[in-house]
């Protein structure tokens, strides 16, 4: 009996600093990380946002290569981007949702439309398209 | 008083919700948890007789390998090996409570759990997901805090309350269980559902025997792994995305994995290697409990908890124990879709300790 009483203030005394350690690693971090969020336990799925960028000169229309374009999420903010390659295409993967969607350059060029909302939250789109006048 | 720790375990610890840490659902329910094992280990110290000449040998040597390899594990320590992450405290402590829950929970013989109990239970699940509302997508989470996690309970509650109750009671628990399903939107919980009374059809036939209904519906459960392949939906449907990249995470260490507790470094390193999607989002499971052994703990770990999953399926055939095995096939399936809350964990390992019981309980 002294034996297993031995033991078990042993290990009461083990559990509790385990747990103590335990609980002030959560809050822990529940005091100095208050924005982060839980990780994803149910699936995302994601689509594509696709189209072209030109640039028109006069009635001269052209690809227009790396130009940034920008998918902002309406709900989270949050922002993904894709630069056009040399024939003005882009395509941006960005979780289901709806987005509002841009095109910039490092020149400043206003694209027309300056801004366009799409809603990819059952299929991708495409045809998304700027132009931009020079 | 043991017998009564695994009910609470078993039945009270799905209800149980205290504000603390980032979940008040998750975290309080793995410290009861914990609490809840140790009681049962000074329980075993002084019950005399009850130690661990009484274990059975197979799954006592499958279990230390298990401690083994995540002693091995310590020895690289990370700042997420012992305790696991923050969201879900799934590391190599929990492990090895779950696995001493299971040792002992094997000597604990519960006596048929009251239907109206384990309906009290169901019904007050169903109450809490219209008190505490669904999560952001409209799914209902009550007292588990995520969908498939009141999906996986809903499927573990309804056949202690089937077998053996009367009509009534039998009814309801099925039916209660099944809104909770729908209630929280869960596809795989659906799936989960539907096998398990596939193979309660099946067990009710007299051509066939246990065993082969038994394999058709592990077959059906393999098959089913394929739906999150082939489902519409997005160019990239996350869970199969989760999936490769699990399975990527785990060549990189193949024999014995990366360390238990460390699944979300280790799929967080993969998806940057894959440049993925996953990169973009915090995963702390490979939402598959055999993938989340392969990334853990490489090829020695899968093959020792397919092992004790075998084994407990054959003990269960062979003592004829249709409950354990609807339980079984129930909790395995829902776990072969998303990572496994803590309650799960324990309905599981619980299982597990059954299946290695010496006990021949009727």
């Amino acid at each position: 009996m002294k034996l297993k009483l031995f033991l078990a203030s042993i290990l009461v005394s083990l559990l509790a600093f385990v747990m103590l350690s335990q609980a002030s690693l959560v809050t822990a971090e529940t005091l100095t990380n208050s924005s982060i969020t839980g990780p994803i336990t149910t699936p995302i799925s994601y689509f594509t946002i696709s189209g072209r960028v030109s640039y028109k000169f006069f009635r001269i229309v052209k690809p227009a290569e790396n130009v940034t374009v920008e998918a902002t999420s309406t709900q989270t903010s949050d922002k993904f981007s894709a630069q056009t390659n040399k024939k003005g295409q882009y395509t941006i993967t960005v979780p289901a949702g709806q987005y509002n969607v841009r095109a910039f350059d490092f020149l400043g060029t206003i694209f027309d439309p300056a801004l366009r909302l799409v809603d990819v939250t059952t299929s991708s789109i495409t045809g998304i398209n700027f132009r931009g006048n020079r | 008083m043991a017998k009564y720790l695994v009910i609470f375990l078993l039945f009270v610890l799905p209800l149980v919700v205290i504000p603390f840490s980032f979940s008040p659902f998750e975290i309080p329910k793995v410290f009861l948890a914990e609490i809840g094992v140790w009681l049962l280990i000074f329980l075993a110290i002084f019950k005399d007789g009850f130690f661990i000449k009484r274990f059975n040998q197979e799954q006592l040597f499958l279990a230390l390998s298990l401690i083994l390899i995540s002693l091995f594990h310590l020895i690289f320590y990370t700042n997420t090996n012992f305790f696991g992450n923050i969201f879900r405290l799934q590391g190599v402590f929990l492990l090895w409570n779950l696995l001493l829950f299971s040792l002992i929970s094997a000597q604990i013989y519960l006596d048929r759990i009251p239907g109206k109990l384990v309906l009290g239970v169901i019904i007050a699940l169903l109450i809490s997901s219209f008190l505490i509302g669904p999560n952001g997508t409209g799914r209902a989470i009550a007292t588990l805090g995520e969908p498939n996690s009141l999906a996986a309970v809903a499927i573990f509650l309804w056949p202690f309350a089937f077998f053996g109750s009367k009509k009534p009671i039998q009814s309801a628990a099925l039916l209660g269980s099944l809104v909770l399903v729908l209630l929280s939107g869960s596809r795989s919980g659906l799936v989960a559902f539907f096998i398990q009374i596939i193979f309660f059809m099946l067990a009710k036939n007299p051509k066939l025997s246990l065993k082969i209904s038994l394999n058709i519906t592990i077959l059906l459960i393999v098959l089913s792994l394929s739906l999150p392949f082939i489902e519409g939906g997005g160019w990239f449907e996350n869970r199969a995305e989760i999936w490769q990249t699990a399975f990527f995470a785990g060549s990189q260490n193949f024999i014995l994995g990366g360390g238990f507790g460390n699944t979300e470094n280790l799929l967080k390193e993969a998806s940057l290697k894959l440049n993925n999607n996953i990169q973009y989002q915090i995963v702390d499971s490979s939402h598959n409990f055999f993938l989340d052994f392969w990334v853990q703990s490489g090829i020695a770990g899968v093959v020792l908890i397919c092992l004790m999953v075998y084994l407990s399926f054959r003990k269960f055939v062979q003592h004829q124990k249709k409950q354990e095995l609807v339980l079984m096939l129930g909790i395995l399936t829902v776990m072969m879709f998303n990572p496994a809350s803590v309650v799960t964990l324990v309905a599981f390992w619980w299982l597990i300790g059954q299946g290695f019981s010496s006990r021949q309980q009727p």
